[in-house]
């Protein structure tokens, strides 16, 4: 089998291997076409009855109100739960699709002015894996109204808490996305922009300890583009405890009405 | 080139292709794709409908939910329970635990069922389930179901086809019926079960065939026979697993489960 085969997003079968034409194409190759193609339908096979694969993506699509600020343990979709709601300051619900694009989206936002109780703000995470040094892709696609309103480290996600050590996307009011793995943080060196829409992808494709960021920011990136490539080093690079994690944490300027949205949350590992 | 074994584009043989790779082609050498590309579009197909719904359903679980929804094992509905102690997800221990849920029973007699949505299986299926007995010593015979995942209860004639594992047999054992008006068989796979390992069990129905599969290996029967024809309709199927220990004994006995999924062909 191909081994990264569905876990890089900038390849097959997430784009094509190639653009065949009529009367003169390239040629099919094996290695590019015949065999991919049958470890990708194994993949997806695979992951529809639970070996091989396991492949979990929710896309908000289950109706939530607002008006009731979730305890920790509620569920949050139909797959993550509330760890944390520091002082029950943080409501989240269904918004309409208001751009283009948004399937299903929802909003976190405050009860009130000011830092929400600061603490360990607002945190989801869904049930953990141990995938070892195995495969694996994360995804999520958000946005976020007011950058210069977050806490130091305010936005987290990836595959845990920051504090868990494993490799995650962190945003806040410094102006840049920033990568951070088990080996340290450093800018993406691209800007945080309020209200766009943008996608960003954490992966191991190869199994060999390289961690690769991925983003696509709605209206200017055409397709994934990676950010940096980690080669973490022993002991770290080996997962035993992984979560799809989103944490949310404002400072003492924000707005009730001060936001982050959320469209999806999904993840495939290798079994 | 039409496929010319049409048992090729059936998705529900769980070591054939969709699942694997079965052939590797090399650039100048072969073997020739004929027939690769008719298999290939319908297995997409198959998998494309199935994602909305059409030509075959898929009942998935994975239990990567963190929440626990009070009358629910994870999106399966808990129908029997008693002597429960506890039950939700629990930190993953060893690699390949992908999000892994635990019903741990007090030291009282204790029975579970959880199920999930009902169906009429008529064509092929696949039933997968990743579990982990706690002590199979220590539950109810493999008759009496003392875990079993499979596809129903226990209802008369025609029994669903189910594996199971109890204090009476070292070994899983097959549950089926050979025909719709014959009572629970049980038969031998003649694979250990035991206590704390993980096992990957699966049953599966190819045109009629139903065979049973234990962490990828076919099980044969004591007759030699790998599985039974029973191309009939199941009625009320549905994803299904239950723990019993009639007797009181330890607390904290149970099981594990990984992930729970049912794929099954939509003949109307």
């Amino acid at each position: 089998m191909a081994l990264s085969t569905c876990f890089d997003p900038l390849a097959f079968p997430f784009v094509r291997a190639q653009t065949y034409v009529d009367p003169n194409p390239p040629a099919v190759l094996a290695d590019e076409f015949f065999n991919p193609t049958q470890d990708a339908l194994a993949r997806f096979y695979g992951a529809a009855v639970g070996y091989s694969t396991s492949l979990v993506n929710d896309e908000f699509v289950l109706p939530r109100a607002f008006g009731t600020p979730p305890a920790a343990g509620d569920q949050f979709g139909q797959e993550l739960a509330v760890y944390t709601n520091q002082g029950g300051n943080f409501d989240f619900g269904t918004v309409s699709a208001s751009v283009a694009g948004m399937h299903g989206v929802y909003e976190i936002n405050g009860i009130a002015n000011g830092d929400r109780g600061a603490g360990t703000g607002f945190g989801v995470a869904d049930a953990a894996r141990n995938v070892g040094q195995m495969r694996w892709l994360f995804r999520q696609r958000l946005r976020v109204n007011k950058y210069s309103h977050l806490a130091t480290n305010g936005l987290v996600l990836g595959i845990g808490t920051l504090s868990s050590n494993n490799p995650v996307w962190i945003a806040d009011s410094s102006g840049d996305w920033q990568n951070y793995t088990q080996d340290g943080a450093n800018s993406a060196a691209f800007p945080t922009v309020d209200d766009q829409w943008i996608t960003l992808w954490i992966g191991c494709k190869d199994a060999d300890l390289r961690i690769r960021f991925y983003y696509m920011r709605d209206g200017v990136d055409v397709s994934p583009v990676l950010a940096d490539t980690y080669l973490l080093t022993a002991p770290h690079g080996t997962f035993s405890s992984i979560e799809r994690t989103f944490r949310y944490l404002v400072n003492n300027t924000a707005l009730a009405t001060d936001y982050v949205q959320v469209d999806n949350i999904g993840m495939i590992c290798e079994r | 080139m039409t496929a010319m074994n049409l048992n090729l584009l059936r998705t529900t043989y769980p070591t054939r292709r969709p699942f694997v790779r079965e052939i590797t082609f090399v650039d100048g050498i072969g073997p020739p794709p004929f027939g690769w590309f008719d298999v290939t579009q319908d297995h997409l197909g198959g998998l494309a409908q199935s994602s909305l719904g059409w030509s075959a359903s898929s009942d998935s679980e994975e239990f990567e939910q963190s929440y626990v929804t009070a009358g629910y094992f994870g999106r399966m509905l808990v129908t029997r329970e008693v002597g429960l102690n506890s039950i939700g997800p629990v930190a993953p221990v060893e690699v390949g635990e992908h999000g892994v849920w635990q019903y741990q029973a007090n030291a009282l007699p204790f029975a579970y069922t959880a199920e999930g949505g009902r169906m009429s299986l008529d064509g092929d299926f696949l039933l997968t389930a990743k579990v982990k007995i706690v002590a199979p010593g220590s539950l109810d015979s493999a008759a009496l179901r003392g875990f079993v995942v499979g596809l129903g209860p226990l209802v008369g004639m025609g029994q669903f086809p189910c594996i199971a594992c109890g204090g009476d047999k070292a070994n899983w054992q097959a549950l089926y019926s050979p025909d719709p008006s014959s009572a629970q068989v049980v038969d031998d796979t003649g694979i250990p079960c035991v206590a704390g390992r993980w096992y990957r069990l699966q049953i599966s129905r190819v045109a009629g065939a139903v065979r049973f599969f234990v962490n990828g290996a076919l099980a044969r029967f004591t007759n030699g026979l790998e599985g039974v024809y029973y191309p009939d309709r199941l009625l009320n199927a549905r994803k299904l697993v239950e723990i019993s220990r009639t007797n009181a004994g330890p607390a904290n006995e149970g099981f594990f489960i990984d992930s729970l999924h049912l794929r099954a062909e939509r003949v109307i």
